[in-house]
């Protein structure tokens, strides 16, 4: 079978992984804001005897890349040049995407155009005619709808058969004076695999990565060939007066709307009234309606996480009470049956119960990312980011750390600056993620059965506001230094497909459950350990079971600690389990309370019975702010490659959950009198 | 000795290099000064010893006048070499500074300048030299000097005129100049802000935040910093 690769390259938000996706039967990251994808992804499909691998790239603007993750996909094309370039093309934004087409086509490569997001270009009245970019670009083109896979048997055909045609697009003209000087830096240039014009017109552009492309072929000669490369830059700069790769991009950019003008006709500019986006834009990003309206949303997002987890949550919660019951049934009393009913059952069950609200939440935050309304909310919420010295793509590992602080900080390789990168993966643990939400249900539905939305919105509020604070402290201080600049894309609304929806929930849900099936699980087996043994002399009574135990010995080692803050042992034995990983407080408190004869009830009125409210507060501010998980530890290590910063902010943010906990219990405790 | 005294030194041993003499009038046409201060100027090297000058004759330099006048050459050469080639000074500003450089400048400083500029040269193994590298590289370090010609000049980092964060919202504006730094500029060239490019101004985002223009086909948001470098035309 003939293997050809596919790169799929365009512009970010052009929907290049939703037909990768669609093409290979894969779940990558997509959503509609640009930079979703931030590394490569490989997947396949067989047509024929053929079998096609394609390759996702992360989006570019062009190939002269401005940020870490646009060079990943400069330097696969131009190290491990692909057999074909699909080069995906927004449709509705011809012009601008045709930039990148015409520098793609100077490498050379096979390649074949998707001329996707059809139907908008449709619902626009500015459907370009693919017969016409054909001819002109000297490529197939194919029109797609990637959303609900229309066209995508004709594209694989025009795959297949563009790599048994193998001829290179046409090039493009960019004018006499700059095509002279790219022919001849081109000729200098040694044999290469990609077209030697699309090197020299990237050396022109003083790219890093073409240099370092020349070097690899040819070491002795890429000082001489760099100097001229250098020198006609110069040339045209003086000829143009413009800085060269503004002459390129003008230049390039001329050729896109010769080939608009040809295929679309021309422009009829504000012809027709202000378009969906504009109009829900109009009140969504209105100058006061806009941020009362971000923070509305959220709460809704919030509210809608219990009403509609509820339900569910008391069908898992009697399945698992169901089958407590049962195991008690089956096996003869002792340590087994404590282990299967309390340890087994008690802990993963507890973990369990959560996942309709994390499935909830997360279609919601996959809604407001496949609608665009999370770009808005970046557009609302920039002028504060700016204010507190972060950079405005910190936002979308800030919005990755709802979900899990360890891609989150992966998420960060966005950022250029080192100290925009720092400031922004020391504060990520303070946003809330996923593995703590089981927590604060727990103690909401305890304490505050009355005000679950909004105590659930406060504690993220609070998680924010420290973030927002830590950062901004940080650029005053240790990581002091020039704001970089931000520039985005703002997508037009789209209507989410439910599949892609599935996709993002499902992938959430299943990793909460692989964790709770390996993590939590041995967590629970080795803390129900802890919890029972040593064994007391027979007679002892039941409430006291768990005392001696080496649970109590521990966690009364560490009580005169978190005494203060209202915490008993169970609680800091609780706590320390959830240091590993956040879930593990829930388990935990399960299976301790339920080791004391609980059993019956369950954990939420427990905990009820126990603790009050004060405490109950403690313990949501400790477990938002207190020691990051071990995977985030690792990960953090990982991206700064420093074990100093890793403790130093493992044990800052600690000593601040004390403190804030502290505050939140005493603040609690006086507004009580009013 | 003075600097216009080093000066007529030079054009001495320059005419008489170049055409086989140097007379009064045609050294007075190359300085483009009157004869007189010409004669007066031969009459204080004559006493310095280093001309030759009697009336009615051509200029003619002593030995020791000639090893002067060499050494002034080749530092007027060394420093327009500097200049322009390794610092890319546009050659007519390099000309005029060489000119009055060479007068001044200590010879310990010079020979450290000769060290640096042979240094930067030299080529690192398999790399580009530093001198290449710098070339290269991007002009901001030079944009802090507020230089309004030479080779940076345009790339000054303020608009003279009115840029799009001083736009109206609702109102249209075609981009002229892009002064922002060079991986910003880049940047915007690529997304489609070029000069020539008509847009609207669709809104400020709230607290200082970024400001939102409209394009054909699509929408970017830009700081206002950003904004602010890029010079616009507005349209009725």
């Amino acid at each position: 079978m003939r293997r050809i690769s596919v790169a799929l390259a365009g512009n970010p938000n052009t929907g290049k992984s939703t037909i990768f996706n669609r093409l290979t039967g894969s779940s990558a990251c997509e959503g509609n804001y640009p930079g979703v994808t931030v590394e490569l992804a490989c997947g396949s499909r067989t047509c024929g005897d053929r079998r096609l691998e394609f390759m996702d790239l992360p989006g570019q603007y062009s190939l002269s890349p401005a940020s870490s993750d646009e060079s990943v996909a400069v330097r696969y094309l131009l190290e491990t040049p692909p057999d074909l370039i699909l080069d995906v093309v927004d449709a509705a934004n011809l012009e601008r995407n045709l930039q990148l087409t015409v520098q793609l086509a100077a490498l050379g490569l096979p390649m074949v155009i998707a001329l996707n997001m059809c139907d908008e270009a449709a619902a626009a009245g500015r459907m370009p005619d693919p017969a016409v970019l054909s001819a002109r670009l000297g490529v197939k083109v194919v029109r797609t709808i990637g959303r609900t896979g229309i066209g995508l048997e004709e594209l694989v055909q025009a795959l297949v058969e563009a790599s048994q045609d193998g001829a290179p697009p046409r090039m493009q003209a960019l004018g006499e004076d700059v095509d002279a000087e790219i022919s001849r830096i081109a000729a200098m240039l040694p044999p290469l695999e990609v077209d030697g014009r699309g090197i020299a017109a990237m050396l022109l552009e003083g790219s890093e990565e073409a240099a370092a492309a020349v070097g690899r072929a040819a070491a002795g000669a890429s000082a001489r060939i760099l100097e001229a490369a250098g020198t006609a830059s110069r040339k045209l700069e003086r000829l143009y007066a413009d800085p060269v790769q503004i002459v390129l991009a003008g230049l390039r950019r001329g050729v896109a709307s010769g080939l608009v003008m040809e295929s679309v006709g021309p422009s009829r500019r504000r012809s027709t009234g202000p378009d969906v986006t504009r109009r829900v834009d109009a009140v969504l990003l209105n100058r006061f309606l806009g941020v009362p309206a971000f923070a509305l949303i959220m709460y809704a997002a919030f509210w809608l996480t219990f009403r509609a987890s509820a339900p569910l949550e008391r069908l898992i919660a009697d399945a698992f009470g169901a089958l407590a019951g049962l195991a008690s049934t089956l096996i003869p009393d002792g340590a087994i049956r404590s282990l299967v009913a309390d340890g087994v059952i008690g802990g993963v069950g507890g973990v369990v119960l959560f996942v309709p609200a994390i499935a909830i939440l997360f279609l919601l935050i996959s809604l407001m990312e496949d609608t665009g309304y999370m770009a808005r909310a970046a557009f609302l919420t920039d002028g504060l980011m700016h204010k507190v010295g972060l950079h405005g793509r910190s936002f979308i590992p800030m919005i990755l750390g709802f979900g899990c602080t360890v891609p989150a900080v992966m998420a960060t390789r966005t950022l250029e600056d080192r100290r925009d990168r720092l400031a922004t993966i020391l504060v990520l643990p303070l946003l809330s993620c996923g593995a703590r939400l089981p927590g604060y249900l727990l103690v909401i539905g305890a304490f505050f059965p009355r005000h679950k939305a909004l105590m659930l919105a406060f504690i993220y509020s609070v998680g924010i506001a420290l973030a927002l604070a830590a950062a901004r402290i940080l650029r005053k201080t240790v990581l002091r230094g020039e704001d970089s600049p931000f520039v985005m894309e703002l997508p037009p609304y789209r209507l989410p497909t439910l599949a892609a929806l599935a996709r993002h929930v499902w992938r959430r849900v299943r990793h909460y459950l692989a964790k709770a099936g390996t993590v939590i699980l041995a967590f629970s087996i080795v803390l129900w350990f802890l919890g029972y043994f040593p064994r007391q002399a027979a007679g002892a009574d039941a409430t006291a079971a768990v005392g001696g135990s080496f649970a109590e010995r521990l966690g009364h080692a560490v009580e005169p600690i978190v005494r203060p803050l209202g915490f008993d042992w169970r609680i800091a034995t609780a706590m320390i389990g959830a240091a590993g990983a956040k879930e593990i407080f829930v388990s935990q408190m399960g299976i301790l309370t339920s080791l004391e004869g609980g059993q019956g009830r369950d954990l939420t009125s427990r905990m009820a019975a126990l603790y009050d409210p004060g405490t109950g507060l403690a313990i949501m501010l400790f477990l938002l702010i207190s020691a990051p998980c071990l995977a985030t530890v690792a990960m953090v290590r990982r991206e700064t490659g420093s074990w100093g910063l890793a403790a130093a902010q493992y044990a800052g943010l600690t000593a601040l959950a004390w403190v804030i906990a502290f505050l939140g219990k005493w603040a609690f405790g006086i507004s009580r009198f009013f | 000795m003075t600097k216009s005294l080093e000066d007529y030194l030079r054009a001495v041993h320059d005419l008489s290099r170049d055409s086989g003499s140097a007379r009064v009038a045609d050294i007075a046409r190359s300085r483009g000064v009157s004869m007189a201060s010409v004669c007066e100027a031969m009459h204080r090297l004559d006493r310095e010893g280093l001309a030759n000058h009697s009336a009615g004759e051509s200029i003619t330099l002593t030995e020791e006048g000639q090893r002067q006048a060499l050494r002034l050459s080749s530092t007027h050469e060394f420093l327009l070499h500097l200049l322009r080639d390794v610092l890319a000074v546009d050659p007519e500003d390099a000309e005029k500074d060489a000119c009055s450089m060479e007068h001044f400048l200590h010879p310990d400083t010079l020979s450290h300048l000769v060290a640096f500029s042979q240094f930067v040269d030299s080529r690192t193994p398999g790399g580009l030299s530093l001198k290449e590298a710098f070339q290269r590289s991007e002009p901001d370090g030079c944009e802090m000097l507020p230089s309004p010609r030479g080779r940076h000049g345009r790339w000054r980092r303020e608009p003279a005129g009115p840029c799009m964060a001083d736009l109206q919202v609702g109102s249209r504006a075609r981009v002229l100049h892009l002064h922002a730094s060079c991986p910003v500029r880049r940047r915007l060239a690529d997304m489609g802000i070029l000069p020539g490019v008509e847009f609207e101004l669709v809104r400020r985002a709230p607290l200082g935040g970024p400001v939102e223009i409209a394009m054909e086909g699509f929408s970017l948001t830009l700081r206002r910093g950003e904004a602010s470098k890029i010079e616009v035309e507005p349209l009725p």
